[in-house]
């Protein structure tokens, strides 16, 4: 019994331990990521009648009889808008990160309440958890300032968390795959899937068109065997820490593909896969270039102020557009509305840019790996 | 003394680990049961959930597909694309507005009934926790009212009588030249606007 504790206890508190720089900048990144493609709003709400209102089960929105008024869909959509800032600069750090966690939870719980639920629950998941890490300690107003927070030490349980809740999603993927039978030789499961996506919901972009010609049964039955596995096996490579970073690389290329012959793109998942790069080696090359001595210096209530003004005008000159936007995201507005390109363009960019630099990581982690055994020969001769 | 400093300290170490270990327990614990929620009943929201696909369309496996029809008082009728009634919404999320309002099983213009609810049968009495809610007939009122005006502003005519939601069956053929057969007409919802 104690072995077993033992050993959860080692993955829990210590497997995928973080230092309080690597965790300040994930904060940033996160907060950038918000930023630039997107934070949910839903003043949109407002143009449809309660008599659609359908909250999903269990769902905060189910405390409602129908929407809430446009003063509360102004404050709760200007609110979420507005705390990612405070979070990129890491001011009052937890406290921000367990509001806009809720925030956007609470816009989520409204906007499914049309009837479709879309699966991108990590971005309010990623701040509830890491809340508990500390991760406000580096790069931070809370780190200058505060006395408190310098007390604190990064914590690596909430990291472990994430990578257990992403497990969790992915086996509840397979799982129905395995038991609907996705691993009968005698269906493609894959292929049907493609079908319907190319035909029925017209999904014939990138590379879709190329796929119809492929008639081999077997490419296709290995396509069915290579979803199911990934998402079955993800929960066994928690154990690990690094067979868990192959297994986010492969869950990459599992998207990238997704994304090239279904048009599908889950682009948000790429908030998390990012927690588990190789950050013992981002770090030292962020620091030999100075850029963590810049990043440091940016941190100022001058800076924040900048930013939330920014994002103030950004948010009002969305309202004059008639908010039928489903977030704040100046990059989508760039890309879609002034240049009028598919949204799948702009997904793409993050697809690719996350697979870049998972890949450029992977190499630089493996090379690494193969010199330090070298170097400790040399030292002990 | 310095020993029992660090046993106080040891002391609140533990406890922090155990709230943790709970707190993995409870994850655990959600995940399980949302499956469960999700397997039988609906998916509930929030939940640690993807969607699993674990169907496997087969050659001639039907889908339905709405096409929204609006008939005028001239007896013209126009095609209006769901994109734009529903305010630029995606195609997977109007489909989703249609079948749970448009429909004969679920329509919007019909008083609900709780439809969806939890029953758990505790000793000898049975608890129900309802999980919809009820719309009243000022809800169907705004809803009518909104469709007609959402139609008239997007065909660009006042006269509209009525609207048709055409759910149409369509099957997939192994035939590459025409791949897409619509089948049959499942079912005709007609909401009229007098």
């Amino acid at each position: 019994m104690s072995l077993i504790r033992k050993y959860t206890d080692r993955v829990i508190f210590s497997s995928f331990a973080l230092s309080t720089e690597a965790l300040g900048l994930y904060r940033i990144f996160y907060s950038c990521y918000l930023l630039i493609f997107g934070i949910p709003v839903v003043l949109w709400l407002d143009n449809f009648p309660s008599a659609f209102y359908n909250p999903p089960l269990l769902s905060l929105s189910g405390l409602f009889s129908n929407f809430p008024g446009f003063p509360f869909l102004l404050f709760i959509s200007f609110l979420t808008c507005l705390l990612p800032v405070l979070l990129l600069f890491g001011y009052k750090t937890r406290l921000v990160s367990i509001l806009l966690a809720f925030c956007i939870l609470f816009e989520k719980s409204f906007a499914y309440s049309l009837g479709k639920i879309d699966h991108d629950f990590l971005m309010w998941m990623v701040p509830l958890i890491l809340a508990f890490s500390n991760w406000g300690m580096a790069f931070s107003l809370d780190a200058r300032y505060s006395q408190k927070d310098s007390s604190r030490s990064a914590q690596s349980w909430p990291v472990t968390l994430l990578a257990l809740v992403l497990c969790l999603g992915m086996f509840s993927a397979g799982f129905p795959k395995l038991m609907g039978g996705w691993l009968d030789f005698s269906t493609q499961a894959v292929r049907g899937h493609f079908l319907r996506e190319f035909y029925f919901n017209e999904r014939q972009e990138l590379l879709a068109p190329l796929l119809l010609s492929l008639d081999s049964p077997l490419l296709w039955e290995v396509l069915d065997y290579a979803g199911v596995l990934l998402e079955c096996l993800f929960l066994f490579a928690l154990v690990k820490p690094n067979l868990f970073r192959g297994f986010v690389l492969l869950a990459i290329l599992f998207h990238v593909l997704n994304y090239l012959l279904l048009n599908i793109s889950f682009s948000d998942n790429y908030i998390l896969y990012m927690l588990f790069i190789d950050w013992k080696a981002v770090v030292p090359y962020l620091r030999e270039k100075r850029v963590l001595a810049r990043v440091k210096k940016s941190v100022s209530f001058r800076s924040i102020s900048l930013l939330i003004g920014l994002q103030a005008f950004f948010f009002i000159f969305y309202l004059s557009t008639g908010y039928t936007a489903l977030t704040l995201s100046p990059s989508k507005y760039l890309f879609e509305q002034v240049w009028d390109f598919s949204s799948l363009f702009l997904n793409g960019l993050i697809i690719v840019g996350g697979l870049l630099i998972a890949l450029v990581n992977a190499v630089n982690f493996f090379r690494r790996k193969n010199f330090t055994p070298k170097l400790e020969t040399t030292k002990s001769t | 003394m310095a020993q029992g400093a660090s046993l106080i300290y040891k002391e609140v170490r533990f406890m922090n680990k155990k709230r943790v270990r709970l707190i993995y327990f409870a994850a655990l614990l959600i995940f399980s049961l949302e499956m469960i929620l999700a397997t039988k009943f609906t998916e509930p929201y929030p939940a640690i959930l993807y969607p699993p696909f674990a169907d496997i369309p087969l050659e001639n496996s039907t889908v339905l597909k709405p096409t929204m029809l609006v008939f005028l008082s001239t007896g013209d009728s126009v095609e209006v694309l769901k994109k734009e009634i529903f305010y630029g919404l995606s195609n997977v999320k109007t489909n989703v507005i249609l079948s749970e309002n448009f429909t004969s099983e679920k329509s919007f213009i019909a008083l609900k009934n709780n439809k969806r609810k939890l029953e758990a049968t505790i000793g000898v009495k049975k608890a129900i926790l309802s999980l919809e809610s009820v719309s009243d007939s000022g809800e169907i009122k705004d809803g009518i009212a909104w469709t007609k005006q959402r139609l008239a502003e997007t065909v660009g005519r006042d006269d509209i009588e009525r609207l048709e939601v055409h759910w149409f069956s369509y099957k997939l053929s192994s035939n590459q030249e025409d791949p897409l057969l619509r089948d049959k007409l499942v079912e005709k919802f007609i909401l009229t606007f007098n």
